[in-house]
């Protein structure tokens, strides 16, 4: 059985946490919701979420959701979700000090200015997670060659294509580097212009595939 | 499905200085799909794993002792420390090292260029992996990486690069000369 990649979304006003929801939903993913710091940890303790939305400002949350911070949350996930992407959307990271503060939290932190509103932040999910890299395309959570249409539904395949995208390495496990293998074995199959390549130390990254000399590509 | 990451992977240009300001700007001036750009405090810095370049401001650089006999490149905006490990380019503006790095990430020798994320892209399009020591040189051609004191283990890290570089039968060479470490290009040979 097929199971979307998960989002966790870490928001203190429930009516934004049900709109981001939604929007979630509707790209077919599945969201992970947490009103408030306590929570998000929580969840992180039985999901693996390929991507995190998470607002800085939790004034809203209840007193016992704020013993622990926002910045325990992005520091968790640096620590022990490598290759969950933090997007942190937030009114309060227009300025670089903003940015640095987050920065010393999870330096692969991306940000997100809630000033734009959620239109933006749908825009900037599917540009993560709905984009193109070289001629694959993530589509609701399945990696599709788009020349021929066939599909790849395993999460290292997502996780590899996402990480592209916001262009990070992926660090995995044994298990789960034969899983690449067998992504690099599948693009090859199709001929896809993509190739997974091992950057040594266990991560891995989606590269375009160098035209041999005199291909005429 | 994630392991805990014991050094960057991605080729990093780590950004040295007491404010974040350097850092924003870099990171939003330069191609990602090339290089990283890292942060840190002085004081902060030894902490870091090692960069393909670093780039300061500032006069506290005792923290980057650890650094002394690593191959990377070493930039500077505004007159460099006496007490950097290894000479740094000067800089007058960060602008100006923007472009330095710019230049740097665009080198193309024989064929040999860096390629995405980290590693080299060769003369016939593969791609050598773990060749950290190679894209700093790359980046410091023609004029090569100034070093300090050659300590064993940058000779040894020279060794390394020109092993590979014979390995994979490269027309290209590992020189030391007055300081420096460089790429030469072998007289005669075309790249493939």
């Amino acid at each position: 059985m097929f199971a979307p990649p998960e989002v966790l979304l870490l928001e203190d006003d429930l009516q934004e946490l049900s709109a981001l929801e939604a929007i979630v939903r509707g790209l077919s993913l599945e969201p992970v919701t947490a009103s408030g710091p306590r929570q998000a940890l929580a969840r992180l303790d039985h999901h693996r979420p390929l991507l995190a939305v998470i607002d800085l400002d939790m004034s809203r949350a209840p007193a016992a959701e704020r013993r622990t911070g926002v910045h325990d949350v992005l520091r968790r996930l640096h620590a022990r979700h490598l290759n969950c992407i933090p997007l942190v959307f937030s009114a309060g990271v227009e300025t670089i000090d903003d940015q640095a503060r987050v920065y010393e939290s999870h330096p692969h932190a991306l940000f997100q200015s809630k000033r734009h509103g959620l239109p933006r932040l749908l825009q900037r999910i599917e540009s993560l997670l709905g984009g193109r890299v070289g001629d694959l395309a993530l589509r609701r959570g399945v990696v599709e060659h788009v020349p021929s249409g066939r599909t790849i539904n395993h999460r290292v395949a997502v996780t590899l294509v996402a990480a592209r995208r916001a262009n990070r390495s992926v660090v995995l496990r044994d298990s789960d580097a034969r899983a690449a293998r067998r992504f690099g074995d599948w693009l090859d199959e199709v001929g896809s212009t993509v190739l997974v390549r091992a950057l040594g130390g266990r991560h891995y990254q989606l590269a375009p595939r160098e035209p041999a000399p005199g291909d005429g590509r | 499905m994630i392991a805990r990451m014991r050094q960057a992977a991605l080729r990093t240009l780590l950004v040295v200085s007491e404010r974040p300001h350097p850092w924003a700007f870099l990171r939003d001036r330069l191609d990602p799909d090339l290089v990283t750009v890292a942060w840190a405090r002085p004081a902060d810095a030894g902490r870091s794993g090692t960069p393909w370049m670093l780039a300061g401001a500032g006069a506290d650089a005792a923290a980057l002792a650890g650094f002394r006999d690593r191959l990377l490149c070493w930039r500077w905006v505004g007159p460099p420390p006496a007490n950097l490990p290894a000479p740094a380019a000067s800089c007058r503006d960060w602008h100006q090292l923007a472009a330095d790095v710019e230049r740097a990430l665009a080198v193309r020798v024989a064929g040999v260029r860096l390629a995405p994320g980290c590693g080299l892209v060769l003369p016939d399009g593969s791609y050598l992996p773990r060749a950290a020591g190679l894209e700093a040189l790359l980046a410091a051609h023609p004029d090569g990486l100034a070093l300090g004191p050659p300590t064993a283990r940058l000779r040894d890290a020279g060794r390394r690069a020109a092993e590979l570089l014979r390995r994979h039968g490269l027309p290209l060479r590992v020189a030391w000369d007055a300081g420096r470490l460089a790429l030469t290009e072998d007289a005669g040979v075309r790249p493939a």
